[in-house]
């Protein structure tokens, strides 16, 4: 594990080095927590690019002191996946479908990777925490996938502890009524081989 | 013996977000109670499954081989040199852009008449000179977003300015590409039949479809735009829209 703290005092003083050294670390979990919170690839890149950049251009505005550099890196990543949910709200209206065309301009290059990434990712707990809204989402992810506590959440959601905390506890109940009975099984077989 | 557990508080236990007085209650009922330890031990299965089936699911996605340190160092602040080139890097497409408004909006003095004027000029008119420079500066505006990153949150605002700037200047020269095809049509049916009446007719009549053409590009192209924002293939479609502007524009000057 490399000393964070070193790393961010070498890019402030203007290590480059040190910089890529911090974007290769925290690329992969930050590109996995923005997919899960927004279930779409592409979308999960620029969300994840644009949180990294923003950290390591804005560097200075970081304190050691008030959060881990990942918490605070998180902190971002949720943010610019809300704007993305807003943006996505946006773009289901469709000029040209309410015109009298049937359906919008479809993305023409969505890539093999997308439909890929797609079939990997079809579980029944991945389709529930998709189902989820953005807030318990966020939650289950913060915790299950990142391992935060409920203070770092708290931190990251812009929310109190207590909320933090019945949010898990409400997206945990969603997900056990939303999972069949028969999901809970085969997942129950799939964790015994 | 007391009621069993509520869910509520099982859930709050395999979460941790219990009271100590609440944990103490818990177990003092757990120890008395098979039912609620076999109830509690469910809610852990559950949610180790539930977890562990989350981790598999996004352990198993990578991002794509373009996401890498590469593709945002133009953004990230170096030295002051550096610094003052992409300074300088960004505000050209901003400077192309004001240059080909100015170009467009002295040419747009001329699109009344050509609009209303019922013969085909037999030159190049100065307005369409204008607008294919105008056209080569809105090229240059969409070329020089091609590497920029579309990751930088800040820079939104300015991409959404350059890219209304784009879709207006080339929904405005679309309208000098409208005159320019009645021209071109006007032209080519003197030279096929000697009815200059019939020629002038059509090349009038063609405003109609084409004007439909224009309205549908320009609400298409808005809307494809603002989904894209940014987006390299956004400048893209606005480089080839453009280029297609420009060469009907030059056409002009072969009539």
């Amino acid at each position: 594990m490399p000393d964070f703290e070193a790393l961010i005092q070498r890019w402030r003083k203007g290590d480059e080095r040190a910089a890529e050294t911090l974007y290769n670390h925290f690329r992969d979990s930050t590109f996995r927590l923005a997919y899960g919170l927004l279930g779409d690839p592409s979308d999960a890149e620029e969300a994840a690019q644009d949180a990294i950049t923003y950290a390591l251009v804005n560097i200075h505005r970081y304190d050691h002191r008030r959060a881990s550099f990942s918490t605070w890196l998180h902190t971002i990543t949720v943010c610019r996946c809300r704007d993305r949910y807003r943006r996505n709200r946006l773009k289901k209206f469709s000029l040209t479908a309410w015109i009298g065309g049937e359906e919008g301009l479809p993305d023409p290059h969505p890539g093999p990777e997308h439909h890929a990434i797609h079939a990997e990712t079809s579980s029944q707990v991945w389709k529930a925490v998709q189902g989820l809204n953005p807030p318990l989402r966020e939650a289950i992810l913060l915790r299950y996938w990142s391992g935060h506590t409920f203070r770092e959440m708290a931190d990251i959601l812009g929310c109190p502890v207590p909320t933090a905390q019945s949010r898990v506890r409400l997206a945990y109940q969603r997900l056990r009524a939303t999972l069949a009975p028969t999901e809970l099984v085969h997942l129950e077989e799939e964790e015994s081989r | 013996m007391n009621s069993h557990l509520t869910d509520e508080v099982l859930i709050g236990n395999i979460h941790r977000t219990l009271t100590d007085a609440q944990r103490e209650a818990m177990v003092r009922h757990l120890t008395d109670c098979p039912h609620c330890r076999a109830r509690l031990a469910d809610h852990k299965a559950l949610q180790q499954r539930i977890r562990n089936s989350l981790l598999a699911d996004l352990r198993a996605v990578q991002p794509s081989p373009g996401m890498r340190f590469a593709t945002i160092t133009p953004q990230v602040p170096g030295d002051k040199k550096a610094a003052l080139w992409r300074l300088s890097r960004q505000l050209f497409p901003v400077a192309a852009a004001l240059a080909a408004l100015i170009g467009l909006g002295i040419s747009l003095m001329d699109l009344p008449e050509s609009i209303v004027r019922l013969y085909a000029s037999p030159k190049p008119t100065s307005a369409s000179s204008l607008s294919a420079l105008a056209c080569v500066f809105f090229a240059v505006t969409a070329v020089g977003n091609y590497r920029e990153s579309r990751f930088i949150q800040l820079r939104s605002s300015l991409f959404g300015v350059l890219a209304f700037i784009l879709w207006a200047g080339t929904a405005v020269v679309g309208l000098q590409v409208i005159v320019v095809v009645r021209d071109v049509l006007f032209w080519i049916m003197t030279h096929v039949s000697d009815n200059t009446q019939f020629a002038l007719a059509l090349g009038n009549w063609a405003l109609i479809p084409l004007g439909l053409v224009w309205i549908a590009v320009v609400i298409g192209g808005g809307e494809y735009h603002y989904n894209r924002l940014g987006q390299r293939i956004s400048w893209q479609f606005f480089s080839w829209t453009i280029v297609g502007e420009l060469c009907i524009l030059i056409l002009s000057n072969f009539i």
